[in-house]
C-alpha cells in the first residue's frame, strides 16, 4: 500500500548539511499496523512529514498505491492528504469548538452535506465511545478522551491510512492501553492501515505487526515485531529493549 | 452643585458623547483596517501558510513607521488626507480619520500577537485535513477570539486617551475640556469631573470586554 523507496532528506543548517534520513526503504502492506520506532532525533518526525507530503525528500520517493507522493501537484496533494488521517501527540484539537464540531470540521472543509456530516459524526462518536461528550469542549476532557476525539476526527473523511505521531506519549499507562485498544479495533473493524511513530517499545509490542527501527536517519532493522524483538540484531534495538522494561 | 450643573452640565454631557463617538467609531474602523493587516502580518511569516519574507519585512516596517509617529504629529501630517476623506479637518468626525490611521497598525500588532498564541499544531492539523489558507485563517481567528476581544478593550481605552490629544485640533471630547477648562482656565471642578467621567467610561469598557472575552473563551470551563 505504501512503498518508501530509497528516501533521503538533507537539511542545510548554518551552512552544514544534516542528513536527517538516509536511504530509507520500507514496505507497508494494506491493513497492517506498522510501527516506526527510534530514539528522539533519529529522524522519525522527518519521515512522518515526508509521508504527509509536508516535506519534499532530497532523493527517493514514496508511492501510495503505486502513485508517487513526491511528484504530486497541489490539487492532487490535497486529495492525498485527505486520504490519510493524522493523530498527533498533542491532540491539536480546536479549543473553541465542541467535540462534535471538532469531528465535523474535516467533513465541512471537504464539502460534505450537513445531513451526511451529522450522521457520520454520530457514527464516529460511537466508534470512539464519546457519545455523551459530544457537546463539551476539549478543555473539559482528559488526555485520553482528547486523543479519542482526535482519532475520530482523523477518521472522519474515511481515510485508508491513519498516521499516528507519538499518539500515546503524553498519556499514562492505563490510558495508553485504552487508546491502543481503540486503534487496534479500528484497524480490525474498518480495515484502516495504521502507521505508528513512537519511542515506546511497549506500544509497538502491544499492537504492531511489523516494525522498523530507525537510528541516525537509517533503518537499523525491520521485520515482524516478534522476530525483531526476540532476536534483535542491531545495537539500537538491543538498547531500546534494555532501556524500557 | 446645582450651579455647577447649570453652567457646565451641558458642556460635559456633549463632550462625553463626543468622546464615546470618537473612540468607539475609530476603534471599529481601526479593526476593519487592522484585523486583515494583522492576519497578513502573521500568515506571511517564515514557515507560515502564506509565507512571503520580502512582503512581511516591508509590511512590518511600514507598520513600525506609522506607529512611531507621535500622535499629534500624525494628526497634522494626515490633515490634507483628512480633508479629502471626511470633507473637513476640524471636529470630532474629522478626528476619527487620524485616530483610525494611528490605531490600525497598533491593532495589526495586537492581532498578530493574538494569533501567535495559538498552538502551531492546530495549523498543522488543518493542513493535514487539506484545509485551504482561507479556512485556516478562519480557524485561527475563531481560536484566538478571546484574545482578540481583550485586544479590543486595550485599543478602545487607548483611543480614549488619543482622542484627548485630538482635542488640540478642535475635536472636543472630555480630555479636551479637561485641558482647556481645567488646565488653561483653572476651573478645577470641570477638570476633575471630566477625569472622573473618563474613568467611568474606561471601567465600563474594560468590564464589558472582559465579560465578553471570558464568555467566548472555551478553554477554561470545567
Amino acid at each position: 500500500m505504501i512503498k518508501i523507496k530509497n528516501l533521503s532528506k538533507t537539511f542545510t543548517q548554518n551552512g552544514n548539511a544534516v542528513n536527517a534520513l538516509k536511504n530509507i526503504s520500507i514496505d507497508i502492506g494494506k491493513g497492517e499496523i506498522f510501527g516506526i520506532i527510534g530514539m528522539s532525533g533519529a529522524g522519525k518526525s522527518t519521515l512522518l512529514r515526508c509521508l504527509r507530503a509536508l516535506e519534499k525528500p532530497t532523493a527517493g520517493e514514496i508511492l501510495l498505491n503505486g502513485v508517487s507522493l513526491t511528484g504530486a501537484k497541489n490539487g492532487r496533494l490535497t486529495e492525498i492528504r485527505r486520504s490519510m488521517g493524522v493523530v498527533f501527540q498533542g491532540y491539536n484539537l480546536l479549543m473553541q469548538r465542541t467535540v462534535y464540531r471538532n469531528i465535523a470540521f474535516p467533513l465541512q472543509i471537504s464539502g460534505v452535506s450537513p445531513e451526511e456530516t451529522r450522521q457520520r459524526v454520530n457514527q464516529l462518536l460511537k466508534v470512539v465511545d464519546m457519545e455523551d461528550k459530544k457537546d463539551v469542549y476539549p478543555s473539559q476532557l482528559s488526555g485520553g478522551q482528547k486523543q479519542r476525539v482526535a482519532i475520530a476526527r482523523a477518521l472522519a473523511t474515511n481515510p485508508r491510512i491513519l498516521l499516528c505521531d507519538e499518539p500515546t506519549s503524553a498519556l499514562d499507562p492505563l490510558t495508553t492501553r485504552q487508546v491502543l485498544a481503540l486503534l487496534k479495533e479500528i484497524n480490525s473493524k474498518l480495515g484502516v492501515t495504521i502507521i505508528i511513530i513512537t519511542h515506546e517499545i511497549n506500544v509497538v509490542k502491544n499492537i504492531c505487526s511489523q516494525v522498523a527501527v530507525i537510528s541516525d536517519g537509517e533503518i537499523a532493522e525491520t521485520g515482524a515485531v516478534k522476530d525483531v524483538f526476540t532476536h534483535p540484531s542491531s545495537p539500537v534495538t538491543k538498547s531500546l529493549i534494555e532501556w524500557q522494561v | 452643585m446645582a450651579e455647577f450643573i447649570s453652567s457646565y452640565g451641558l458642556l460635559l454631557a456633549e463632550n462625553t458623547v463626543d468622546t464615546l463617538y470618537m473612540s468607539l467609531l475609530s476603534t471599529a474602523f481601526s479593526y476593519i483596517l487592522g484585523l486583515p493587516m494583522g492576519v497578513l502580518l502573521y500568515t506571511t511569516k517564515e514557515g507560515q501558510i502564506l509565507e512571503n519574507r520580502h512582503f512581511n519585512a516591508v509590511f512590518g516596517w511600514v507598520i513600525n513607521i506609522v506607529r512611531s509617529f507621535p500622535f499629534i504629529i500624525l494628526i497634522i501630517t494626515v490633515m490634507p488626507l483628512t480633508r479629502l476623506v471626511i470633507g473637513k479637518a476640524i471636529g470630532p468626525t474629522a478626528a476619527i480619520f487620524p485616530l483610525t490611521i494611528g490605531a490600525a497598525p497598533f491593532v495589526a500588532r495586537m492581532v498578530e500577537s493574538s494569533l501567535e498564541e495559538i498552538d502551531k499544531g492546530v495549523i498543522e492539523a488543518c493542513q493535514c485535513m487539506g484545509a485551504a489558507p482561507m479556512t485556516i485563517i478562519r480557524v485561527l481567528l475563531s481560536e484566538s477570539k478571546p484574545s482578540i476581544i481583550r485586544g479590543l478593550s486595550i485599543t478602545s481605552i487607548t483611543l480614549i486617551g488619543y482622542s484627548a490629544i485630538a482635542g488640540a485640533v478642535g475635536a472636543g471630547g472630555l480630555g479636551d475640556i479637561a485641558i482647556r477648562y481645567g488646565y488653561h482656565r483653572r476651573i478645577e471642578s470641570v477638570m476633575w469631573v471630566s477625569v472622573i467621567l473618563i474613568i467611568i467610561i474606561v471601567c465600563i469598557l474594560q468590564t464589558v470586554f472582559d465579560l465578553l472575552a471570558r464568555k467566548s473563551d472555551k478553554r477554561n470551563i470545567l
